[in-house]
């Protein structure tokens, strides 16, 4: 058989733009590159010299989907670097801003774009005349994510409400109390739809992940904890940058990540998060981990849907437990003042671990700002998949092999916008013999 | 005034010419009557949050397309489905675009009898930045369009595209 290249020209039903290279010599894979085309950001340039109260409403914009993750990790850093510390009232608070972007995000990726890959549909749209209860079960869960963010965050997209030192205003309680009917009911629908995810067919395709997360003995980690790794690794988060590192690559705008020293990938996402913190889950989602046919640790990445649903499961249950105890918060916002400093912080975005770094000056402008989202965390490890992966899809027609590389990438429900930051698809197989 | 449900929806972000679609929304707010909903959208796929009970979906948005410095402002007007909404491209990177909100909402059984776009071409979609001269001076008079045609009983559609604003 004869060299060829395979080019999926544009990756779907994932969040920006990105493309994949695939060179064959016969059936044997000889290089994979997944290459992110969107144009670099420059996030972390133009933070520099604004003023810190600034960032957590810029780095929001870095992604429609998971602007919380952005928001918390970067108040989380600055607070480090000021030396401010959270009162418990606060942190509750913004495990509950967490958990409307668990189900927003969780909800829409589970019903609306990887589901289909299992159902044999190839959107959506199309899978909506044969499910329509369950697309229409996953708009209401995602809806109720974005009513939370909203009474929380002041908007559904893009929330304002977040400052450093907590919110600029604590909701009211009957505003977040009126949502308490329909999170009863979304917590019921989550468990169904994890039930239902977790009975979809799954190819048997385990890697040997290294999965990284956030890890907390007291709680399902969030927005704090040491991170933990399934190979022993928990270290303190100040000490991220001296095991994982951010390298250029020639075919992508977005940085990978690798760990330091071993140039190795890794995972970050629910499936790392629920394998490391299963014993952590709330106790609706840790009986429903045990009564679905997988066993924990999970290494198969097509069931990182069923973490997913677990997640949901918890964040559903844990925001009406936070909704009910709430009483408004007085202060809402920790006062400080102006050091120069250093911090970071790392949380856990829905679709894995995310990381910031600022130095800031003695007036409380940004001198220097790192920020290392999941989704560049997970493209070398995409890469590596794919290449395990290849062999056991691949046919003549490109076409179809193209889809089910995309159906692996989408199980790590990539944020491209976020890396920078989805698919085109090359496959070479050279000229013919 | 009409008696069916109407949903207005302006979909924007604070960038630049793409905050024409929030913007439309909250001057449509301060003239249209209290029980027509006005709501602001970062995302198409917010539109599916709220389409619940409505007759009658205007969707206003921002849209790029191709202008010399001296060309006016220009609002288009399509009635879906067409497949000139396909050709019109918002200036964020979304999961779902509007054709595909439409697409599902169809397939659900969800979607309004009436769903009228105004795409309004955008001349900077910079970071942050504000609304164009040319596009922000044209916004009084797309509105007016708009609010013309939600308070009429009239499903008699207008020429389309309504041309320069």
């Amino acid at each position: 058989m004869s060299n060829r290249t395979i080019k999926v020209e544009a990756l779907t039903r994932v969040e920006g733009e990105g493309g994949l290279y695939v060179q064959l010599d016969g059936d044997e894979v000889r290089d994979v590159k997944l290459s992110i085309y969107e144009p670099p950001r420059f996030f972390e340039a133009f933070l520099q010299g604004r003023k810190l109260e600034e960032v957590p409403d810029i780095t929001a914009r870095i992604c429609g989907i998971c602007p919380v993750a952005y928001q918390m990790s970067a108040v989380h850093a600055l607070e480090a670097a000021l030396g401010v510390s959270m009162t418990p009232e606060i942190r509750r608070l913004r495990r509950l801003l967490y958990c409307g972007e668990w189900i927003e995000s969780h909800a829409l990726h589970m019903h609306l774009l990887h589901a289909p890959d299992f159902l044999g549909f190839h959107g959506v749209t199309d899978m909506a005349a044969h499910f329509p209860d369950e697309v229409n079960r996953g708009l209401r869960l995602k809806k109720h994510g974005n009513e939370l963010l909203e009474v929380l965050g002041g908007r559904a997209i893009h929330p304002i409400n977040v400052c450093v030192g907590g919110f600029y205003r604590a909701p009211k309680r009957e505003k977040l109390t009126k949502l308490l009917p329909d999170f009863e009911w979304g917590l019921e629908a989550a468990v169904e739809a994890t039930q239902w995810v977790a009975t979809l067919d799954f190819p048997d395709f385990s890697r040997p992940y290294e999965m990284v997360a956030l890890h907390h003995p007291d709680e399902y980690a969030m927005n704090e904890g040491q991170v933990a790794s399934t190979s022993g690794l928990s270290i303190d988060v100040r000490d991220y940058e001296q095991h994982f590192e951010e390298r250029h690559v020639q075919h992508s705008t977005a940085l990978h990540s690798v760990r330091q020293g071993t140039d190795a990938s890794y995972h970050v996402g629910p499936l790392a998060r629920v394998n490391l913190s299963l014993e952590q889950l709330s106790p609706r989602a840790r009986q429903l981990a045990d009564e679905l046919d997988i066993d924990w640790p999970c290494w198969n990445p097509f069931q990182a849907i069923v973490a997913r649903g677990l997640e949901l499961v918890h964040a559903y249950e844990e925001a009406i437990e936070i909704i009910r105890d709430y009483r408004p918060i007085q202060p809402s916002q920790i006062k400080y003042t102006h050091h120069a400093g250093f911090g970071c912080a790392a949380t856990e975005a829905p679709r894995g671990l995310i990381y910031h770094r600022y130095e800031v000056d003695r007036d409380g402008k940004i001198v220097f700002a790192k920020i290392v989202p999941p989704t560049s965390q997970n493209q070398q490890q995409i890469e590596e998949d794919l290449r395990d992966w290849l062999p056991r899809v691949i046919v003549d027609d490109d076409q179809q092999t193209a889809l089910d590389c995309e159906r692996l990438i989408r199980c790590y429900d990539p944020c491209i916008s976020c890396s920078t930051h989805f698919l085109r698809l090359t496959i070479d197989r050279g000229e013919p013999a | 005034m009409t008696k069916q449900r109407t949903l207005v929806v302006g979909i924007g972000s604070p960038h630049g010419d793409d905050q024409v679609g929030w913007v439309i929304a909250e001057m449509l707010r301060s003239v249209l009557p209290q029980q027509i909903d006005v709501k602001r959208a970062a995302t198409p796929s917010q539109v599916l949050d709220w389409l619940s009970g409505t007759d009658r979906l205007f969707v206003c948005d921002a849209c790029e397309g191709r202008l010399s410095d001296a060309s006016p402002a220009i609002c288009q007007r399509w009635r879906w489905p067409t497949p000139l909404v396909a050709s019109v491209r918002s200036s964020n990177s979304h999961s779902f675009g509007l054709p595909g909100v439409f697409q599902l909402a169809e397939q659900l059984g969800t979607l309004p009898d009436d769903v009228i776009v105004y795409g309004i071409t955008g001349r900077s979609f910079n970071a942050f930045a504000d609304i164009s001269p040319k596009v922000g001076s044209s916004l009084q008079g797309v509105v007016d369009r708009i609010a013309d045609e939600i308070q009429s009983d009239s499903k008699t559609p207008p020429m389309e595209p309504v041309g320069h604003a």
